[in-house]
């Protein structure tokens, strides 16, 4: 087990490195901080005097080792516009964190809640009238674009039975816990509606292909309750490619919540994160493109170690290995 | 075993929706009736909620001219002068001043005793820290004003100029980019980027910032208006005057959705929002009487067609003409506005309210597309592609954009229109390259000085023969008539070599719930005198 943790730590750091030579390179050629910090009316001089100030001078190699030293070490440096407390970019980020992760966390726990139990009742009730309806509902919840159903759902609640907030968020150090869960309410059922939808159908899936295999027949032609067929058997047997699904949908949910953040005015990753990029702001895009990055591969390293914990098959093979 | 599970998953799923029904209940939006004391007199709210369109890129006005900056920060700050009403500038923070007879050595005297949020009283070295810095930022000032601002003593600001600027008040007046004053020791400590405290002298001052959330401005106790001598506040006007303020906090959200602000405020999240989307008007219209909702028009900017007279086919006179003829000013307004109580063309740069509108550009304006086809077919022009280039960012200006894009095309140009995101087109305008026209709002111009079609790089005037010299007979003018009539001959030559098209002026959308009280707006919304009843 310590080395198969070893393995996948170790490819992961690599992932990690690579990732972040791409995003620089990226980001790095297709901005310009010192000609948008400088305006309409600048001489060379005054250009290379701005680029030397921002240490954009050195070489591109040079910039990037320095940079990732520093994002290793915590420090996301400073925005080149914004010279202030608001301007340290670690700071935004985590600023940001919070109202992402709890957005996401909750609404990862009602998938959860609601999509494996439906996806596991569709695959016990395969072509039948209920698998038919779970099946239908989670088309139709994939197929509505989600600023649809931030529209309707804050016209229904907000505006029309005015028993939610429209918009905005409060942080449950603040405003206690009931003003939190109140004005989550709706940002939570936006965002988990499509992720329940594409969870169902994965479990429902995982199921079905497990439930095919020979030795679902062989307990079954057994005896053995439905029940313990299902749930001992087959949901344990499916339960890694759910469990892919999962982190996918989690890792997913912190990074591309943005529309439901900008719809329901919460300060989240993807509210800040197109803030600067409108603001053109070179280092803070890094620091929160590199954040994002980063949670993706710290979701897929503990999926992947998470295997090694449920599938004991990993475990042996682990050790066969070595 | 499985009833008790059943029993079980059911009393969990009735005790969450217990839970999501508690929170429901909790808070939520105000009465739909003001709710008197017991003594009849009306309550009112100790902190109000404002929904903004965008969040400011900085809270330093000296270095950010967006309309965006300019709402939060003008409670924060004042100036030496303020624009009422009709956008003359009268004393604020400088109790008179006197200017010799060529408008070039002016003295400024302050008023005493007026402190800064920081409790500091302001004094000459403050004003004379952040006059400097402004002019440092301001293309527009530093254009024509070629000198320093000095302490004369205390409480005495000067500057001595080599060439006349009749129009220096207004300038130091000027809402965007604004000459606003902070303590020298806060200009001193920013150096070469923006301020990091931000501490006015206005009635409202920093309370707290949450990046993409919101901002908070609480009351300054110690605000002091100017007053006459009797020693009484001058009452409100425009900007101009007693800027206190009835209420202990106010926070501004930035909402970008347009429907969400107005739904804010139709359910009391918020009590006012600026600068409605103009496609949700006719549905705020309809929502008004139901809701509650007062409807005020402001002010908001003009929006211009401009040519790319650096590198472009435009640069030659005659095809500049003829896509100047082609355009349909009111179509394209709009297209762009849709309601046309919101929008009026008018030929002249600046603000019809303002003292040196004109109309001598009038007999040049509007449509000819007979005369445009006409010019376009003795011009040099052989189909080249012409590049407009576009912004998403604004939807008022993308659907002026896809207007100017057909009418040129009706009279024989052949048009592609490049769309951008904000940053991607700020990045590709400034490049002067590879683009023919371009579509820009502005924020209201009531002074020549002021008017970004006349100064800013972007418009290219200084390219087209005749301009420079007819511009520097208005900036060396030593009277306001002389002023005036060099803005004229200047207006009338633009309009007559077609430097921008001036599609139309128009106004913004500022909803308030019926509780606001003295809700109005100049140049933004005026939250100064404003009450809202709980």
């Amino acid at each position: 087990m310590a080395k198969y943790l070893l393995k996948r730590l170790g490819t992961s750091i690599i992932t990690f490195v690579l990732v972040s030579f791409v995003v620089y390179f990226l980001i790095d050629a297709t901005g310009d901080p010192a000609r948008q910090a400088l305006g309409t009316d600048y001489t060379e001089e005054q250009y290379q005097a701005k680029l030397e100030e921002y240490g954009l001078d050195a070489p591109f190699l040079a910039r990037y080792g320095t940079w990732l030293i520093h994002f290793v070490m915590g420090d996301m440096g400073q925005s080149f516009i914004d010279k202030g407390e608001t301007g340290v970019v670690a700071k935004q980020v985590i600023s940001g964190l919070g109202p992402t992760f709890a957005l996401a966390s909750i609404s990862m726990v009602v998938v959860l809640v609601i999509a494996i139990p439906l996806g596991i009742f569709a695959a016990k009730h395969k072509n039948g009238v209920g698998d038919g309806a779970v099946v239908s509902a989670s088309l139709l919840g994939i197929s509505v674009p989600v600023f649809v159903l931030c529209a309707v759902l804050m016209f229904i609640f907000a505006a029309k039975w005015k028993v939610l907030p429209v918009a905005g968020y409060r942080s449950p150090l603040e405003g206690g816990a009931g003003e939190f869960i109140r004005y989550m309410i709706l940002p939570v059922a936006s965002l988990s509606v499509l992720n329940i939808a594409y969870v169902t159908r994965m479990t429902r899936s995982a199921m079905l292909d497990v439930l095919g295999t020979d030795y679902i027949k062989s307990a079954k032609a057994k005896g053995l309750r439905q029940s313990k067929v299902f749930y001992k058997h087959a949901l344990k047997n499916a339960f890694n490619v759910i469990l892919t699904v999962i982190g996918q949908t989690f890792a997913s949910m912190l990074a591309g919540a943005a529309v439901v953040e900008t719809f329901f005015n919460i300060p989240g990753m993807g509210v800040l994160l197109i803030k600067y990029i409108n603001k053109s702001d070179y280092n803070m895009i890094l620091g929160f493109v590199m954040t994002i990055c980063l949670i993706f591969i710290v979701i897929n390293l503990v999926v992947d170690l998470l295997y090694g914990v449920f599938d004991p098959r990993v475990r042996v093979a682990g050790k066969a290995v070595n | 075993m499985k009833r008790l599970k059943m029993s079980a998953a059911l009393f969990l799923v009735a005790a969450l929706m217990a839970c999501i029904l508690a929170a429901c209940k909790g808070g939520g939006a105000s009465s739909d009736s003001t709710t008197p004391a017991a003594n009849g007199e009306i309550e009112y709210k100790d902190e109000i909620k404002v929904a903004i369109p965008v969040e400011p890129p900085a809270l330093d006005p000296h270095t950010t001219g967006t309309t965006a900056c300019r709402d939060v920060t003008r409670y924060i700050y004042e100036m030496l002068f303020e624009l009422d009403q009709n956008y003359e500038a009268k004393p604020q923070l400088c109790q008179s001043y006197t200017v010799n007879d060529d408008y070039t050595d002016f003295t400024f005297v302050l008023r005493q005793g007026v402190t800064f949020h920081n409790g500091k009283e302001m004094k000459a070295d403050d004003v004379v820290a952040s006059l400097n810095r402004w002019l440092g930022y301001t293309a527009y000032a530093n254009r024509v004003i070629d000198s320093e601002f000095y302490r004369i003593d205390d409480y005495q600001v000067g500057i001595k100029l080599s060439q006349p600027c009749v129009t220096l008040t207004e300038l130091l007046a000027n809402p965007a980019q604004s000459a606003v004053i902070m303590p020298a020791e806060v200009v001193e400590a920013a150096g070469a980027g923006n301020v990091s405290e931000y501490i006015g002298t206005g009635s409202l001052k920093y309370e707290s910032y949450t990046p993409g959330e919101s901002i908070t401005l609480t009351k300054f106790e110690d605000y002091q208006p100017p007053v006459d001598e009797s020693g009484t506040a001058y009452p409100l006007d425009g900007q101009w005057g007693d800027r206190t303020v009835y209420f202990n906090t106010c926070t501004f959200y930035f909402v970008p959705e347009s429907s969400v602000r107005l739904v804010g405020v139709e359910t009391g999240e918020y009590d006012m929002l600026t600068n409605l989307d103009y496609g949700d008007i006719e549905s705020a219209k309809g929502d008004a009487q139901s809701y509650g909702l007062q409807l005020i028009t402001d002010m908001g900017c003009n929006g211009g067609i401009s040519f790319n007279l650096y590198s472009s086919l435009f640069a030659d006179d005659t095809i500049r003409a003829a896509a100047y003829y082609a355009v349909d000013p009111e179509l394209v307004s709009s297209a762009s506005i849709f309601d046309s109580e919101y929008y009026y063309t008018d030929a002249c740069y600046l603000a019809p309210e303002s003292k040196w509108h004109t109309d001598v550009a009038d007999s040049e304006y509007g449509q000819d597309q007979e005369k445009a086809k006409s010019l376009l077919a003795e011009s040099s022009y052989n189909g080249e592609e012409i590049v407009i280039l576009n912004t998403s960012a604004y939807p008022e200006l993308d659907r002026a954009s896809k207007i100017l894009q057909q009418q040129l095309e009706a009279v024989g140009f052949n048009v592609k229109l490049e769309t951008y995101d904000w940053s991607g087109w700020l990045n590709k305008v400034l490049t002067f390259e590879g683009y023919d026209m371009f579509v820009m709002s502005y924020a209201v111009m009531y002074n020549p000085t002021i008017c970004s079609y006349l100064y800013s790089p972007l418009s290219g005037a200084t390219n087209v023969d005749g301009f420079s010299q007819r511009f520097a007979a208005y900036d060396t003018a030593t009277s306001f008539d002389e002023a005036y009539a060099a803005w004229e001959e200047l207006q009338a030559f633009c309009a007559e070599k077609h430097i921008i098209i001036k599609y139309g002026d128009y106004y913004y959308c500022d909803i308030a719930s019926e509780k606001v009280e003295n809700f109005n707006a100049f140049m933004g919304v005026v939250l100064w005198g404003v009450k809202v009843a709980k």
